[in-house]
């Protein structure tokens, strides 16, 4: 056992210790020499047609270097969604074009128009206010009901509707749920908002561009739980840079909740800016900015319907939702209503038909895409909150009814296509009851009442799928990239060791918990082993943090690599100690000759 | 934040003459002010600052025995006297340290916000408050939403407090910045009972007249029984309606008569 204890010890996190003294080293740490600053000036209505704009008073004020316009990025890609969904006709979903800078329309409050980049924050700031922007206000529409009437204002021009997709799970489920609903015993229906949320994490967004003329390499420097994902898709969709030519680093990130997954158009912006410029330009986000240019959460409206027979088992789930885009797609926004929310749905209990159907609409607002858990508390939500409402419609007690309804039998395929491998949710609600003290809840709510005051009552199962993988599957659901993970371990010459993960870390605390890991297996103290991660010079390859993948997937990549270097050194220990390397075991960070006193120990 | 000069004067004198240029404004704490410019919401040509000037600054009895606080004096210091507990448990209560130890009596009372706590204090106590000019009585100051009777290029120098028999201010608290949802100061002087309240109407901070008349009779809770506000003209947004913050004054006023003991 390595000194700290290994795998889950609780132990002091590395990380904080330049956390808390103030020396961590976020994005917006990082100043270079030459560097200029942007400002975008956003659109302050939520739809409107762009008429004209005029930076000629603005690109004539103090310390401005030059603003950008729609126009100058009509040669360069749209900013790409990574997520196709076949919608249930077999279609693919409609997907829009995403400009860097608003050409022609402006599509929610928010979507930026122009972009003055100058000497100093305030002189670009100060120059945008001088843009005059003649804006033809549209109608908008923020309701995703109204946005799906006919004659509905248009969000793009170019699509047929505001309806992004119109998606069935399990498609071929849908007669037989609608026949179980229908001779069902007892229908429960429940209407219910999951309303949008803004991610808000500590540090606001930050982008760096530079350029190196000498070598034509680009280098991004941004906030990003995911640089190698914003390589690719800015790389390869939006402004044509090849791998090899573009670094993205990461540094230290000040929370993510899903909101830094997500390519954006910032990021292009300073990227293609600091080649126009051949200078470095940055962008700072204000917090008022975060609200209307961050991809946000949720904003789901869901009918749903649970059947059960006389006996009060559940013989059917359906459910209808319209799931808000906002006005473009973000990065995995089409996946979080569908596949992330749909496998769900089955909950902790077996239902045997069960139906989802999902429109994802345009509307006139901030873009939606993953925020914490992205679509499967979403799920949860809804079974939970109408197995509560048949509870109370049925006169019987709300755990009793799920218990009735638990799977107890493993492995247990649901109708929405996925398999639980294990599970015992009747020893995890005995367990609950106990440390609930759910017998004396009764006997706390008289004392409560006769005190004034009222006691509630609620409990809620859940099951998720983590660990968003592997590629092939994921593929197959309509993912335009793997959802792999890679990592490098490398020894050093002292015997310490360099892990080079594609995870990245932005308040997870990988540094600490992977270093343990690679330690146990070896059995050497975790100060031994040390995490890189969040530069795409350093880590060749990788896809980030997202979905509670990082341990799952990309911890298991380095149980990969970790156990050819064992291999290796143990090929290595037979060699010193003129042994077979079938006789050698390695312990405590020593390989050893069995049945011998002969051992050599790590990194000697 | 668009470009501004900046004086700092050390005597109210030069502070008044540094005012009277147009398009200058005081600055004190800077605690609303300063988010204001951050926003560019403002554009001030000067700002003259307040906190450098001794007479302003600071906490005495007077000789007539009432509190009195000078303009630029921070919350924390007041929150520190022990002449009107109330009134330091209310400088206790506003915002968090940061907010406690630059925000001042003068840049409450002269922003008068609809929701803060110094303009009950002030209502409630029948303070007076005195400027470069002239006294103000409290019962005139406040004259509506984020409006007193202050003209422009007036001082706020001092607020004074007489000091009485029992007070008590109960505020229910805006989570995010601690500003009254609902802020009740009840105190009760040999002359009869004020009850000034915050964060409630649309007209900024108000006396309910019933509730002082009740409790002038019998200073207890159970006075108010029966006693209830209209929900018309009170404040209605995301954290509660105009009914709500109604029902809500009730409660709190019958919470600071209680706590007032
Ligand atoms: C996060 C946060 C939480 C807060 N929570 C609370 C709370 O719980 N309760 C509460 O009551 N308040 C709260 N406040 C407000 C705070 O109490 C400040 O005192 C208040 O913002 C104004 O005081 P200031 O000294 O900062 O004034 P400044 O911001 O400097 O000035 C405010 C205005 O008053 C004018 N002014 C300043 N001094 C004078 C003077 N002597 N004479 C004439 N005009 C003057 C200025 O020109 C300006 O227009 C909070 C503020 C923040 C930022």
């Amino acid at each position: 056992m390595p000194a700290d204890g290994g795998i889950g010890a609780a132990t002091k996190r590395r990380e904080d210790v330049r956390f808390l003294t103030g020396t961590g080293n976020y994005t917006d740490d990082i100043n270079m020499r030459g560097q200029a600053y942007v400002h975008f000036l956003r659109s302050d209505v939520a739809h409107g047609r762009i008429k004209g704009i005029d930076t000629a008073e603005a690109a004539a004020m103090p310390g401005v270097i030059r603003i950008f316009t729609g126009a100058d990025f009509e040669g360069v890609g749209s900013i790409p969604c990574g997520w196709q969904v076949t919608d249930r006709h077999g279609q693919p979903m409609q997907e829009p074009a995403h400009p860097v800078l608003a050409q022609g329309k402006v599509r929610h409050v928010g979507d930026p128009i122009a972009a003055v980049v100058a000497e100093s924050r305030a002189e670009a700031r100060d120059a945008a206010e001088a843009i005059a922007v003649d804006i033809e206000e549209l109608p908008a529409v923020v309701d995703m009901k109204a946005a799906l009437d006919d004659g509905a204002p248009k969000v793009h021009d170019d699509l047929t509707s505001n309806l992004c997709y119109d998606w069935g799970f399990v498609e071929d489920n849908r007669e037989a749920v609608d026949a179980a609903i229908k001779g069902a015993a007892h229908v429960t229906t429940l209407e219910l908002v999951n309303q949008r949320l803004v991610a808000n994490a500590m540090e606001p967004r930050v982008a760096l561009g530079d350029y190196n003329r000498a070598s034509d390499d680009s280098t991004l420097y941004t906030t990003s739980q995911n640089p190698h994902v914003i390589r690719l898709l800015m790389g390869a969709f939006v402004l044509g840079i090849p791998e090899h030519k573009l670094r993205v680093v990461s540094p230290d990130v000040g929370g993510g909740f899903g909101s830094k997954i997500f390519h954006y158009a910032e990021e292009a912006f300073v990227t293609f800016a600091a080649k126009a410029l051949n200078r470095p330009v940055k962008w700072t986000a204000s917090r008022s900015e975060a609200f209307i240019s961050d991809a946000q959460g949720r904003d789901h409206v869901t009918k749903i319907e649970l059947a059960l027979d006389a006996d009060n088992n559940f013989v059917a789930i359906r459910t209808a939702t319209l799931a808000n885009m906002g006005a473009y797609l973000s990065t995995f926004a089409p996946s979080v209503p569908t596949y992330l929310h749909g496998t769900l749905m089955a909950g902790n209990y077996k239902t045997p038909n069960i139906y989802v159907n999902v429109k994802a609409v345009f509307t006139n607002t901030v873009p939606v895409d993953a925020y914490r858990g992205a679509g499967r508390p979403e799920a949860s939500f809804q079974i939970e909150r109408v197995i509560d409402k048949a509870a109370r419609e049925l006169g019987v007690d709300p755990i009793a009814l799920r218990r009735q309804n638990f799977v107890t039998e493993f492995p247990y395929a649901t109708p929405v296509a996925v398999e639980y491998d294990t599970g015992d949710y009747v020893a995890t609600m005995d367990k609950l009851e106990e440390i609930a003290d759910i017998k004396g809840f009764a006997a706390r709510r008289a004392a409560s009442e006769k005190r004034g005051m009222l006691r509630g009552f609620g409990v809620n199962c859940y099951i998720e799928a983590c660990g968003i993988a592997p590629s092939a599957l994921v593929g197959q659901l309509g993912a335009r990239a793997g959802l792999y993970e890679s990592a490098t371990v490398r020894v050093n010459a002292t015997g310490g060791i360099t892990v080079m993960t594609g995870s990245h870390s932005h308040g997870q605390g990988h540094e600490t918990s992977f270093a343990q890991v690679v330690a146990e297996m070896i059995g050497i103290d975790a100060n031994m082993v040390e995490i890189v991660h969040g530069d795409t010079a350093k880590v060749p390859m990788g896809m980030g943090t997202y979905g509670s993948r990082s341990l799952a997937v990309g911890g298991s990549a380095m149980v990969r690599a970790t156990e050819k270097i064992i291999n290796k050194a143990r090929k290595i220990a037979a060699h010193l100690m003129e042994a077979s390397e079938a006789d050698i075991e390695l312990k405590d960070g020593k390989f050893s000759v069995a049945g011998t006193d002969k051992s050599v120990a790590w990194g000697t | 934040m668009y470009a501004f000069e900046l004086e700092r004067p050390s005597t109210l004198a030069d502070a008044v003459a540094a005012l009277s240029g147009g398009e200058a404004q005081p600055l004190s704490g800077g605690q609303t002010l300063i988010p204001t410019l951050k926003q560019r919401l403002a554009s001030p040509g000067k700002l003259v600052s307040l906190t450098g000037i001794k007479e302003l600054r600071g906490i005495r009895l007077d000789d007539a025995g009432q509190l009195a606080v000078g303009a630029a004096t921070p919350h924390v210091q007041v929150a520190a006297q022990d002449h009107y507990p109330a009134l330091a448990h209310l400088a206790a209560n506003i915002g968090d340290p940061a907010v406690r130890n630059r925000g001042t009596i003068g840049g409450s009372l002269a922003n008068n916000d609809p929701s803060a706590c110094y303009p009950a204090a002030a209502l409630g106590s029948g303070a007076t408050i005195v400027t470069n000019t002239r006294e103000i009585k409290a019962d005139d100051y406040f004259t509506g939403l984020f409006d007193t009777a202050l003209e422009e290029g007036e001082i706020i120098t001092e607020v004074r407090f007489p000091v009485p028999r029992r007070a008590a201010y109960a505020k229910f608290e805006q989570p995010a910045s601690r500003f009254a949802l609902v802020g009740v100061f009840v105190a009760q002087y040999a002359q009869g009972v004020r009850v000034a309240v915050t964060g409630a109407s649309e007209g900024g901070v108000f006396r309910w007249a019933e509730a002082e008349k009740a409790l002038a009779a019998d200073f207890s809770a159970d006075a108010l029984s029966g006693l209830a506000l209209d929900g018309a003209g009170m404040i209605a947004d995301l954290h509660g309606s105009g009914a709500y913050r109604a029902h809500l004054t009730g409660v709190m006023t019958r919470r600071a008569v209680a706590a007032a003991g």
